[in-house]
């Protein structure tokens, strides 16, 4: 290894994709449950394991960005980590945490509020980790004195991110008794992480990545990636209204949330330019195919997924139907998946060859993992998308009440499992690409 | 434009949006008592809230749109079934929705939580609360079934004989419809078993009993369960007209 300290990020996405493997785990439980409603009923229900399904895609995506933030961040500082020690504790504080909510909650120790189940003393331990690892980031930066551009947005995405997580701390404290109260502050956090800071984050990566494998200039790729969190923020901040529509709050916020939301795809699209078009721009391939897969993957998915399903059904006249259905889940699935799930695997495909030499990520075996979890979700969200087209057109145009149509609806839900199969076994050959050589020596 | 000034841009046109966006947010504080009636929000209904966290309802229900997709919208679930269906269904959700654990193989059904009865009257006071928020008119929900029945009874014409007959039945029907009754009683096989089955009940009982009982539910059984509706005479007469087809 060329930087000691990048066995920091090594240890990090290790982890990250052991629960990347437990949430997949836990998603197909809660799959079979669909369609066989029966299965562990009254046993381990499905709020139980959906609980832990959501938690353990925050945990891996948050672990995953502290190991391609160390990684990125020891690159372009061009010195070590400034305390690897602290990294590696606060890796194991984190994991530590997680384990005993994702415990908790099968014996129902749990605060009930989506994504942000963790008890109080949970949060607090999180908060503590994240504020630990943003000053370790922080101090490298100021070690290495360059402060290039990638890394101030990584930056401010980090804390953003650390910021942003504050309100979800204030239901411990009596602030939100009132439901409406509650709603409007949860999505300070959970809108303002995904749809604000989490993409500037995102948009640092992919940038560094396409310096990376492309070699195009730092200046005219900087630049692009000002314009395009621009838009993010531009869009997004006043966006949140997009989810203010209907729990209790004035009408102006269905025009402010319609009219920026629906510009929110604009910075994914500008994503997907750009990174195509730097591919276009370096004229030469680089050896590592599975980087170039993921990263333009990424691009692709992160634009179909947050962007245009995100926007189908963002205006009110169309969100008033299809608002708390399937599609939502269809959304959620693709816009995860494509924007930060892939984002991190394409930082483990580039990292790991580049820090280990020709013994890290197996390029056949990621190739294949690539196809079989691309062709998994794709299954997933589009039997989903028709679940939520069914329900929300019988249930809240025609009033049909939920269990009736739900019940005439197995069909959608076998095909999404049949979808969550191939995807599990597509994790399955990441992980197996994550471990094996980068190239078999005989064949 | 050069790099730098992307940059200014970026920084400019952040603070902007969040500057609109804390100013847009205090205003919404301020309007919350307003939309909520936040004058209601009793000790009760708090402890209701937490009875929703505690159980982690969340994780299968959406309320207002957000959860899990699994269970029904409960924002308007207390209009849409009344207090007396969700204590039931509470203390045993497979045996009023389903009847026995045999006709629930195999279709999806809340698990017991063997909620306290103090839990449960919370829970109730939290529904009914969240019920008046104002949401602009969501979740979606159809025009008052009545109305829809003689509505389209009046695009007929004159009405006389069998054809006021037939009306009568169908107001009734849409009445039995829009007061959710089979979310307590069963009507020919669908329905709930906490009161009697309605299916040929006027053949079982005295017209005057059902229309007693109509009116007021405790007056033929003091212990009743049954809600009073404030049903009118003439409402009361096409639910029997109705029940009568049964």
């Amino acid at each position: 290894m060329k930087y000691q300290s990048h066995s920091v990020a090594y240890n990090h996405f290790v982890v990250a994709l052991l629960l990347f493997a437990l949430q997949v785990i836990a998603g197909l439980f809660i799959g079979v449950q669909y369609v066989f409603p029966d299965f562990f009923y009254q046993i381990i229900d499905f709020n139980v394991m959906r609980t832990i399904h959501i938690n353990l895609l925050i945990v891996w995506i948050l672990i995953g960005f502290m190991g391609a933030s160390y990684y990125l961040v020891v690159e372009e500082s061009e010195t070590e980590v400034w305390s690897p020690g602290l990294a590696n504790i606060h890796l194991v504080g984190f994991v530590i945490g997680g384990v005993a909510a994702i415990v908790g909650y099968l014996f129902g120790w749990t605060d009930g509020r989506e994504f942000l189940e963790q008890p109080f003393i949970i949060k607090l331990a999180i908060t503590v980790v994240v504020l630990a690892f943003v000053l370790n980031i922080i101090m490298t930066i100021i070690k290495g004195g360059r402060w290039t551009s990638v890394q101030i947005v990584l930056v401010m995405g980090l804390v953003g991110a650390a910021l942003f997580f504050l309100p979800a701390l204030g239901n411990h404290v009596g602030l939100y008794d009132n439901l409406s109260v509650d709603k409007f502050f949860w999505w300070w956090t959970v809108h303002l992480w995904v749809e604000g800071v989490w993409e500037l984050i995102m948009g640092a990566m992919l940038s560094f990545l396409l310096l990376k494998l492309t070699g195009v200039d730092r200046e005219v790729l900087e630049k692009w990636l000002y314009v395009i969190v621009g838009i993010t923020f531009f869009s997004g901040i006043l966006g949140t209204g997009h989810h203010y529509y209907w729990e209790g709050y004035p009408s102006y916020w269905l025009w402010i949330g319609g009219i920026f939301s629906a510009s929110e795809p604009f910075a994914f699209l500008g994503m997907t330019i750009y990174a195509f078009t730097m591919m276009e721009l370096a004229g030469r391939t680089h050896p590592n195919r599975v980087a170039i897969y993921m990263t333009l993957g990424c691009a692709i998915f992160a634009f179909l997924g947050a962007g245009v399903w995100g926007v189908m059904h963002t205006l009110p006249m169309i969100n008033k139907y299809t608002h708390g259905t399937q599609i939502t889940a269809s959304h959620g699935h693709l816009a995860f998946f494509g924007a930060y799930a892939m984002i991190n695997i394409a930082m483990m495909a580039y990292a790991i060859p580049a820090m280990k030499g020709s013994d890290g990520f197996n390029k056949r075996t990621g190739l294949t993992a690539f196809w079989l979890m691309v062709i998994g979700m794709s299954d997933m969200t589009l039997a989903l998308f028709g679940a939520g087209v069914v329900q929300a057109f019988m249930e809240r145009y025609n009033h049909v009440p939920f269990l009736d149509v739900q019940n005439q609806m197995g069909l959608f839900y076998a095909v999404r499992l049949a979808g969550g199969v191939v995807f599990a076994v597509g994790v399955f050959y990441l992980i197996k690409a994550f471990f094996e050589p980068g190239e078999k020596r005989s064949a | 434009m050069t790099k730098n000034s992307a940059r200014n841009l970026f920084f400019i046109g952040t603070f902007a949006c969040m500057v609109i966006f804390f100013a847009l947010s205090i205003h919404t504080m301020s309007t919350i008592p307003e939309f909520t009636h936040s004058e209601n929000l009793t000790d009760d209904v708090v402890a209701g809230k937490k009875v929703w966290e505690k159980y982690d309802c969340i994780g299968c229900h959406t309320l207002i749109g957000e959860g899990s997709y699994y269970a029904p919208e409960l924002k308007d679930v207390y209009s849409r079934k009344g207090p007396a269906f969700l204590r039931a269904f509470l203390k045993d959700p497979v045996k009023i929705w389903y009847g026995t654990a045999e006709a629930a193989a195999g279709w999806r059904k809340m698990p017991n939580f063997h909620l306290p009865e103090e839990e449960i009257d919370h829970l109730i006071a939290f529904f009914e609360w969240g019920d008046k928020i104002d949401t602009h008119n969501w979740p979606p929900r159809p025009q008052k079934g009545v109305a829809q029945a003689t509505g389209s009874a009046a695009t007929v014409g004159a009405i006389t004989g069998e054809a006021a007959m037939d009306l009568q039945v169908q107001q009734g029907e849409a009445l039995v419809q829009e007061k959710a009754c089979t979310a307590c009683h069963k009507i020919k096989g669908t329905g709930a078993p906490v009161g009697p089955d309605l299916t040929g009940v006027t053949k079982r009982l005295d017209v005057e009993i059902v229309r007693k009982r109509l009116r007021d539910p405790k007056s033929v059984n003091p212990d009743s369960i049954m809600p009073n509706f404030g049903f009118s005479d003439a409402e009361i007469e096409v639910i029997i007209a109705y029940l009568k087809t049964l």
